[in-house]
């Protein structure tokens, strides 16, 4: 272990003394020595050690405690508690400051180093957790995609400022809330669906979800992710949100021209199979009135065009049923106009 | 002798169905669209009516409502002659308003036979 820099916090200083040649035994310096809450925090800022040993009970205002969570909050130092008493509401009290160690007195020497190691070791991996945490969220921030979590009462516990813009709603008003106090009902029940499923199935699934925000209609194109923290239970979903309202207004759009289309065709199969069909009644009339040698061969190819023209009618009726089946699709219930 | 008219805005058909229909022993009045054909119902009473659709200004299934709703001409059989294929919708529209259906093109005993039908069944 290299040469740790300790900030020793005690108000008895004969325990000042042992904790110094302890200390120095096991290869730390110790950068200062502070007796109150209020000088700690100061010899903290001071000397930016790597570590406190604090007493939990001091002189002074602000007890080693207070002390520590100032400390932990405003330099990130880590803080290892040295106490007396070992009853229960002490401790109670002191975890809720997260030391990262609990030494009762009397110490002993490798008490002490190893509580020391763990403590650092603790801290270093904290800072690494915090960095990726920092590194996740932002990416996350700065996503366009909607983002959010929720947790297993379909609470949700992250959201993105891009999740809270679709469901118009402050980040404040979403965190830990119900979903479905947030969101219309048509929303919910479809995540809820994708959550429930992605549970069961153990794997992401990717939906298209569609819903009414306010007056306009929405469509994303959605994935919702199962979360574990390594072991099999699956304590979140989270769910992306990619705004795919414009996309589908489009597909709309084009399919509603398409079906214009089709429309004008039809109108041309009918005028034109009906001029088709005059010369053709013409030719054969003449044909049957002159009885001439070729008679019985022209009237063939009479029949031959009929036939053809039969057909298109007959294509014609296909259409109408490729129509009716896509203005019923494309018509979402409300009153789309398709006549031009 | 029993009186046909022929009401189609093709020359050409007309001309057609005027022989056709005169080799079969049948007298006939030929006119191009549906205002004329009102116009000639006002004086003259045919036997039948032979109603081509696609026509403009008028088409064939106005001249039908039309004469349908004059007393004059409502009694008079009308049978449709066309190029254009019924649809559903027009079946279900004017059932009942004519008699035959003929889709173009007709042979001259095609013709005959249809208002032979038409003249028994009056």
């Amino acid at each position: 272990m290299e040469k740790k820099r300790i900030l020793v916090v005690e108000d008895e200083f004969i325990t000042v003394a042992a904790l110094k040649v302890c200390l120095q035994g096991i290869g730390c310096t110790v950068v200062a020595t502070a007796d109150t809450g209020e000088e700690a925090v100061k010899a903290a800022e001071e000397h930016k050690p790597d570590l406190v040993l604090m007493d939990i009970t001091l002189k002074g205002q602000m007890n080693g405690i207070t002390a520590a969570d100032i400390i932990r909050q405003k330099y990130n130092i880590p803080t290892i508690f040295l106490t007396g008493q070992s009853d229960d509401s002490t401790i109670a009290h002191a975890l809720e400051s997260e030391p990262f160690g609990y030494i009762v007195k009397p110490f002993e020497e490798k008490n002490l180093k190893s509580n020391i190691m763990m403590a650092l070791y603790k801290h270093s991996l904290d800072l690494k957790l915090k960095v990726s945490e920092e590194r996740y969220r932002t990416i996350a921030e700065l996503s366009d995609d909607g983002i959010f979590v929720v947790a297993n009462d379909y609470s949700v516990i992250y959201a993105n400022g891009s999740a809270a813009r679709t469901i118009q709603h402050t980040l404040g008003e979403i965190i830990d809330k119900p979903l479905n106090s947030l969101v219309p009902e048509e929303l919910f029940r479809q995540i809820r669906a994708a959550v429930d499923e992605v549970r069961a199935i153990h794997t992401h699934k990717r939906l298209r979800l569609g819903a009414k925000m306010g007056d306009r209609q929405l469509w994303f194109d959605s994935t919702a992710i199962p979360l574990t923290a390594g072991d099999a239970e699956i304590r979140y979903v989270m769910m992306f949100l990619h705004d795919v309202t414009d996309q589908v207004r489009m597909e709309e759009r084009m399919a509603k021209e398409g079906i214009i289309q089709l429309e004008r065709n039809m109108e041309q199969f009918l005028f034109l199979n009906d001029e088709i069909r005059n010369p053709l009644q013409v030719i054969m009339g003449l044909i049957l009135l002159d009885e001439g040698q070729y008679q019985q061969k022209i009237l063939e190819q009479a029949e031959k065009i009929d036939n053809l023209v039969s057909k298109l009618d007959k294509g014609w009726v296909e259409t109408d049923k490729v129509r009716c089946f896509l203005l019923r699709h494309y018509r979402h219930g409300d009153k789309s106009d398709v006549e031009s | 002798m029993t009186t046909i008219l022929i009401v189609d805005d093709n020359p050409d058909i007309r001309e057609l169905f005027t022989t056709f229909l005169n080799i079969a022993g049948f007298s006939t009045m030929a006119v191009g669209g549906g205002a004329e054909c009102i116009e000639l119902l006002k004086t003259t009473r045919p036997d039948l009516i032979l109603l081509d659709i696609m026509m403009e200004p008028m088409d064939g299934w106005q001249t039908l409502k039309f004469i349908k709703s004059q007393p004059e001409s409502r009694d008079i059989p009308v049978f449709m002659v066309t190029g254009k294929a019924i649809t559903e919708t027009e079946q279900q529209m004017y059932n009942g308003d004519y008699k035959i259906y003929l889709m173009k093109p007709v042979t001259p005993q095609r013709l005959k036979d249809a208002v032979d039908g038409l003249l028994k069944s009056r």
